[in-house]
Formats: C-alpha cells, structure tokens, sequence
C-alpha cells in the first residue's frame, strides 16, 4: 500500500485579471506505508496545494493521485468520505481550525461521528481515548479552544485527525505556529503516534530543521516542481542541486554563532511569479550554476545515486 | 568603560485599568555601536519593551516604573515634542509585518520623503538622499520604485523599503522587532546580511527582538532572554549559546533540533506553558516549569545579577564549565 503521486499540476484561474498561477507543475513522488516523506520549500512553491490534493480538498489540473491503488476523486462524495477515513489532515494553525464555540470534547466527537466508526454510546469513551493517546488530560474535554494553549490546541486537531483512524496524516506546517519551547513536545508527540499507530506522514514545512528531524525521505520543491529528492541523510549531508545547497545555507543555526559572514551565504533575487513561469530551469534566473541552455531547457528529475534524484542539468 | 547610549532601569510595563504587570523590572544597556538580541516567546513582554523605547505603547497599557535613559533624556518622562523629534532620526523601528507599517494607498518616495519632512525642510536635495537610502537597501529601479505603491512590491522588497526608511535620517538606534519572521528563510538571510552590513558602516546601536535563537546566533554582540516579563538570563551571544545559565535559556537551547545531530536523539522539551507576568507575584516566573525549582523559588523573586558580560535571575543557575 502506498502513496502515489503521478505528474500533478495544479492551475488556478484568477477571473479577476485572467492571468493562470500555476501552483503545481509536474510533481511526481511516492510514498511508501510507514515512511514519512518531508516536504520542504518556500511560500508559493507548492508544498501546501500538493498537501491539499492529497487530502482530496482540490482537484489536480493534470496527473493522478492514488492511494492504495485507488485514485482520489474528488466528483464522488462516497469514495472521498471513505478517503479520509485513511487519509487526513493537519493544518498550520490550530486556532482557525477549531469552532471558537464549541466544546473540544465536542469537537473530536462530532469527528468521530462523521466517520461512523464507533458505536454512539461508546463516542464520549472514544473522546477520553483520544485525548489521552494526544497526551492531554480529558478533563479538559469541557473546554473551549481559547481557555487551551496553542501546542494543546494542536494535540486537539490532531486527535480530531486520529478520530478517523488513518493510515496517512498529511502535516502541514503543524508546529510552525507554536512557541518554541512547546513545539519540541508536539515533534515527540507525532513521532511517539508514528511508532505507537503505525502512521505514515507527509511533513510539510519551510523550516528545515524540523524536515530534517521527522523525514525518512525529503522533497524539495521550488516553483511548483521538486527539484530534489532523496533520503534525510543524503539531502542534508550531500545536497546536490544548488537550491537546496542554498536552503540549508540560510537555515538559521544556533551552532555556529558570532560569525557575521554566516550572513553572507545568501541566495541572491526572489523566487519568480508563479503566473509567469520562467522558460527552462524555474531556478535559472537565481543559480550560480546557470548557463544559457539552462533557461531553454527544462531539466527532468534524474537519480544521480539509488534513491536520490535531482533536476539540474549542470550538477 | 564607554557611556551607555541606551540604559533602561528597572523598567515596569502594566495595564493602566486594573492594572497587570506585563513587564517586570527589566534592566539593560546598549552602548554605542552595539547590536543586543531579545529573545524571548510570544507574552514574554520582548515587543511591549522594544515599543516603550519609542513611547508607542498600544492604548491602555502604560510604563508604570523605571526610566529609560537615552542620551541624557529619561524617555518615559518626556514631552511628546520632544519624543517626537527623537523618533524617526535619533531612534528608530522596523516592524514584523511591512504590509501594516507602510501606508497603501501613498506611493513610496511620498512615504520616504514624509520622515525626512518630519525632521526637516525639504530641499532640493531631499529627493536625492531618498534615491541613495532606497539604492542602498537594494532596490532595483529606484526612479520607478519611488512611484510605486507597496502592494506592488514582494514581503522581501517591502521590508527593505522599511529598513531603507529606519535608515534615511541616520539613527543613532535600530529598534527591530521580528522583521524577518513573516519571510522566506533565504529573503530573510538577505535581509540579515543587509542589516548586518549597514549596521556596521554607520556604527549604528542596535536592538534586535525575535523568538528565534538561530536568526540572532551571528547578528548580534550580546543578548537578553525574556520569559514571562522578567529578564531571566542576558550576556554575550558566546556565553548564552555555549554556557546556558538559566535552567529556561538551557532549555530552550535544547529543545532545538541541531543541524549537527546525526542520531535524531528525542528533543529535550519543556514541559508546561509560560504563566501569564501578572501572575508570577514573589516567584520565578520560571519555577512552575523548572527542574531544578525548590522552596525557595516559589517564596522569592530572584533578581538579575552579574556582570554586562554574563548575568542570571535565578537561585539555582545550572552551572558548569
């Protein structure tokens, strides 16, 4: 049973000014059961729609997701009811995604109920069970979302993804909201469930510290497109594509300190705008790799060694 | 020992109606040329410090005791006038959100020319100065980017204009406050690298508030660790990062996970939730979370003692090395 993910691109049509975002641009990645695949990339480079395709919540433009060899089709409400019961999602902040009125107690069992998985007169022990295994107390089922913290806050939206009984929890930024001294406990909570469940997970996140924390394997992706992919080890110890080379070079870190020209090894320009996409390599226009023929031609993600795969034509 | 350019003393934020203590007697300099990193989690009173400076504190929370000296002015006990005439040319802030700080609807070399007016005449000249402060930034296209309107610039861009309009009147002190936290981490590397270098050829002070340990590890000379209101733990940026007094600063430290951890060894966390600073009374704001809390810690306050160098708020310091 895997994930897979086959050539998809996402469009979406601003009516307003007619112009085409072009969100996801060929994106191909397959996630084996029990593994977790970390997503990592900048704002508008696709990590969140992919995140929201997977779950069935946008409909790809072009290419196929498939999970346990079915296809996610998002025009058949049964088959996409039965696809999150194993597939769910967790979203960045925990505050939005919570009814400010109502009673977290509730709020997990309506999930529950919605599923259909447990008996009604078993969903209030089902409640308790649940707040438990996120490590919190249920007696705090009676409170409302604002009376909790923002990392018990999250434990409640990831119960409320548990109620289903999943098999594979998309993550989208789940910490980045917290404190940091609450988002280490949230970190070991989700790999406690990982072990304890058996859970497979999509991590996705801009902080690279955190990616390289929870993956087994991770994604990079830039304007739509990943531009490497390979074990944790390899894309932090040997990263091959000047991207990701950059990425882990402005990673802020706390292990070199009082060295100003650590400040300097910086990416130079933006990223492009994802309406105008640029011709051949999307990077071109920031690499210090780049030669004419890389703004001609696309390059194709390609293995330079088992399981590590990389789009650039110059490396 | 040079003069401090900035001394706040003993300095308390609270709610004017019933009142709340949100900052508790924070004490610390800056002296001339220096750059000082606050870190600290949300409401542990880092920002409402950083705005007092400025005496831009949100309505209905007021400085309750201390002072803050600056150059001989005592800021908490001025007239508007003349905190006016400070702000913007003596003293000035960059914000987290450019988008907010930045009028949207006024095209950007109106908005630029405005803080010069504020202090000035306009001259002929004025409209020069501002190209050269927006080419400095790096502002591609200065002639087009001064008839621009924010909305048509990226985060990156914006909080460049920003940094460019702090910089215009050459202030003595940079008060920033997060302006990176809402970029990308490679916009943000650019934009530390550019703060970094001007700060250095002005000999400009500095005050950098963030959360995040790691943007401040080669930015600044010395740092302050805010918990709760209080100031828990301050020193050079060597003897917070390699020799961690404060049982919270240590944790903290901690709980972060190192680009140099192979084994991917469970994160040391700290349990629990910070305590609101009203609440905190005679104790360590810390003791609630703390391993190494005794009695004496629920029964005292502590105080912040040490030197500019190295100095600790607690009764039970971790020690070592």
């Amino acid at each position: 049973m895997s994930l897979e993910i086959i050539d998809v691109e996402k469009r979406y049509l601003n009516r307003a000014s007619g112009t085409t975002i072009n969100a996801l641009n060929g994106v191909s990645v397959n996630v084996q059961v029990g593994q977790t695949l970390g997503i990592v990339g900048e704002s508008g480079c696709g990590k969140s729609t992919l995140a929201r395709a997977v779950v069935g919540l946008e409909a790809p433009s072009a290419g196929t997701i498939t999970w346990a060899g079915k296809p996610i089709d998002n025009k058949a409400k049964d088959r996409l009811k039965s696809h999150h019961s194993s597939v769910q999602l967790v979203f960045q902040d925990p505050y939005s995604s919570l009814n400010p009125r109502q009673q977290i107690g509730d709020s997990i069992a309506e999930a529950i109920q919605v599923h259909g998985l447990v008996e009604k007169n078993k969903i209030s022990d089902r409640v308790v069970e649940l707040l438990r295994l996120v490590g919190l107390d249920p007696d705090l089922k009676s409170r409302y979302p604002h009376q909790l913290s923002g990392g018990q806050r999250q434990r409640v939206c990831i119960a409320r993804a548990l109620s289903a009984e999943p098999k594979l929890l998309v993550l989208d930024e789940p910490v980045s909201a917290l404190d940091v001294s609450v988002r280490a406990e949230v970190m070991n909570l989700l790999i406690d469930l990982r072990k304890n469940l058996g859970l497979t997970y999509i991590f996705i996140s801009h902080d690279l510290a955190m990616i390289r924390y929870i993956s087994d394997v991770i994604a990079v992706m830039y304007l739509g497109k990943i531009v490497e992919f390979g074990t944790w080890e390899e894309i932090i110890e040997n990263p091959v594509h000047p991207y990701t080379k950059a990425l882990i070079a402005a990673m802020p870190d706390h292990s070199v300190i009082g060295d100003p020209t650590m400040l300097a090894r910086t990416l130079e320009g933006e990223v492009p705008d994802p309406v105008n996409l640029p011709s051949g390599c999307s990077f071109h226009s920031r690499c210090s790799l780049a030669v004419t023929n890389c703004s001609v031609v696309a390059p194709i993600l390609r293995e330079i060694s088992s399981g590590h795969l990389v789009a650039c034509s110059e490396v | 020992m040079t003069q401090p350019l900035l001394s706040v003393t003993e300095l308390g934020i609270s709610t004017v109606q019933d009142p709340r203590t949100l900052v508790n007697r924070v004490s610390f300099e800056i002296m001339a040329g220096e750059a000082v990193g606050v870190v600290g989690e949300s409401g542990s009173g880092k920002t409402l410090t950083a705005l007092s400076i400025l005496g831009l504190l949100p309505r209905g929370v007021a400085v309750a005791n201390g002072s803050i000296n600056f150059e001989g002015n005592d800021l908490t006990n001025t007239s508007l006038e003349n905190m006016q005439k400070i702000r913007g040319s003596e003293i000035s802030m960059v914000y987290q959100d450019p988008m907010t700080a930045l009028n949207p609807v006024m095209k950007l070399g109106r908005q630029l020319l405005e803080v010069i007016e504020a202090h000035e005449k306009l001259d002929a000249s004025s409209v020069a100065r501002v190209e050269v402060a927006l080419r400095d930034v790096g502002i591609p296209q200065v002639e087009r980017a001064m008839e621009s309107y924010p909305h048509e610039f990226s985060g990156g861009m914006r909080q460049r204009v920003m940094i460019a309009m702090a910089l215009l009147l050459s202030p003595k002190l940079l008060v920033a406050d997060e302006p990176t936290t809402a970029l990308d981490v490679t916009i943000q590397q650019q934009i530390l690298a550019l703060v970094s270098e001007e700060r250095r050829k002005r000999g400009m002070s500095m005050l950098w508030i963030t959360h995040d340990l790691g943007v401040v590890a080669n930015l600044v000379d010395r740092l302050i660790v805010m918990y709760a209101g209080n100031i828990v733990e301050a020193g050079t940026v060597e003897e917070i990062f390699n020799n961690p007094q404060h049982p919270y600063t240590h944790g903290l430290l901690s709980s972060l996970p190192s680009r140099s951890d192979k084994s991917r060894k469970r994160l040391t966390s700290i349990p629990g939730v910070p305590q609101k600073p009203w609440l905190v009374g005679n104790t360590c704001a810390f003791a609630p979370r703390c391993f190494k809390a005794s009695e004496i810690c629920t029964s005292a306050s502590p105080k912040l003692v040490g030197t500019l160098e190295k100095s600790v708020s607690c009764f039970h310091p971790m020690g070592g090395n």
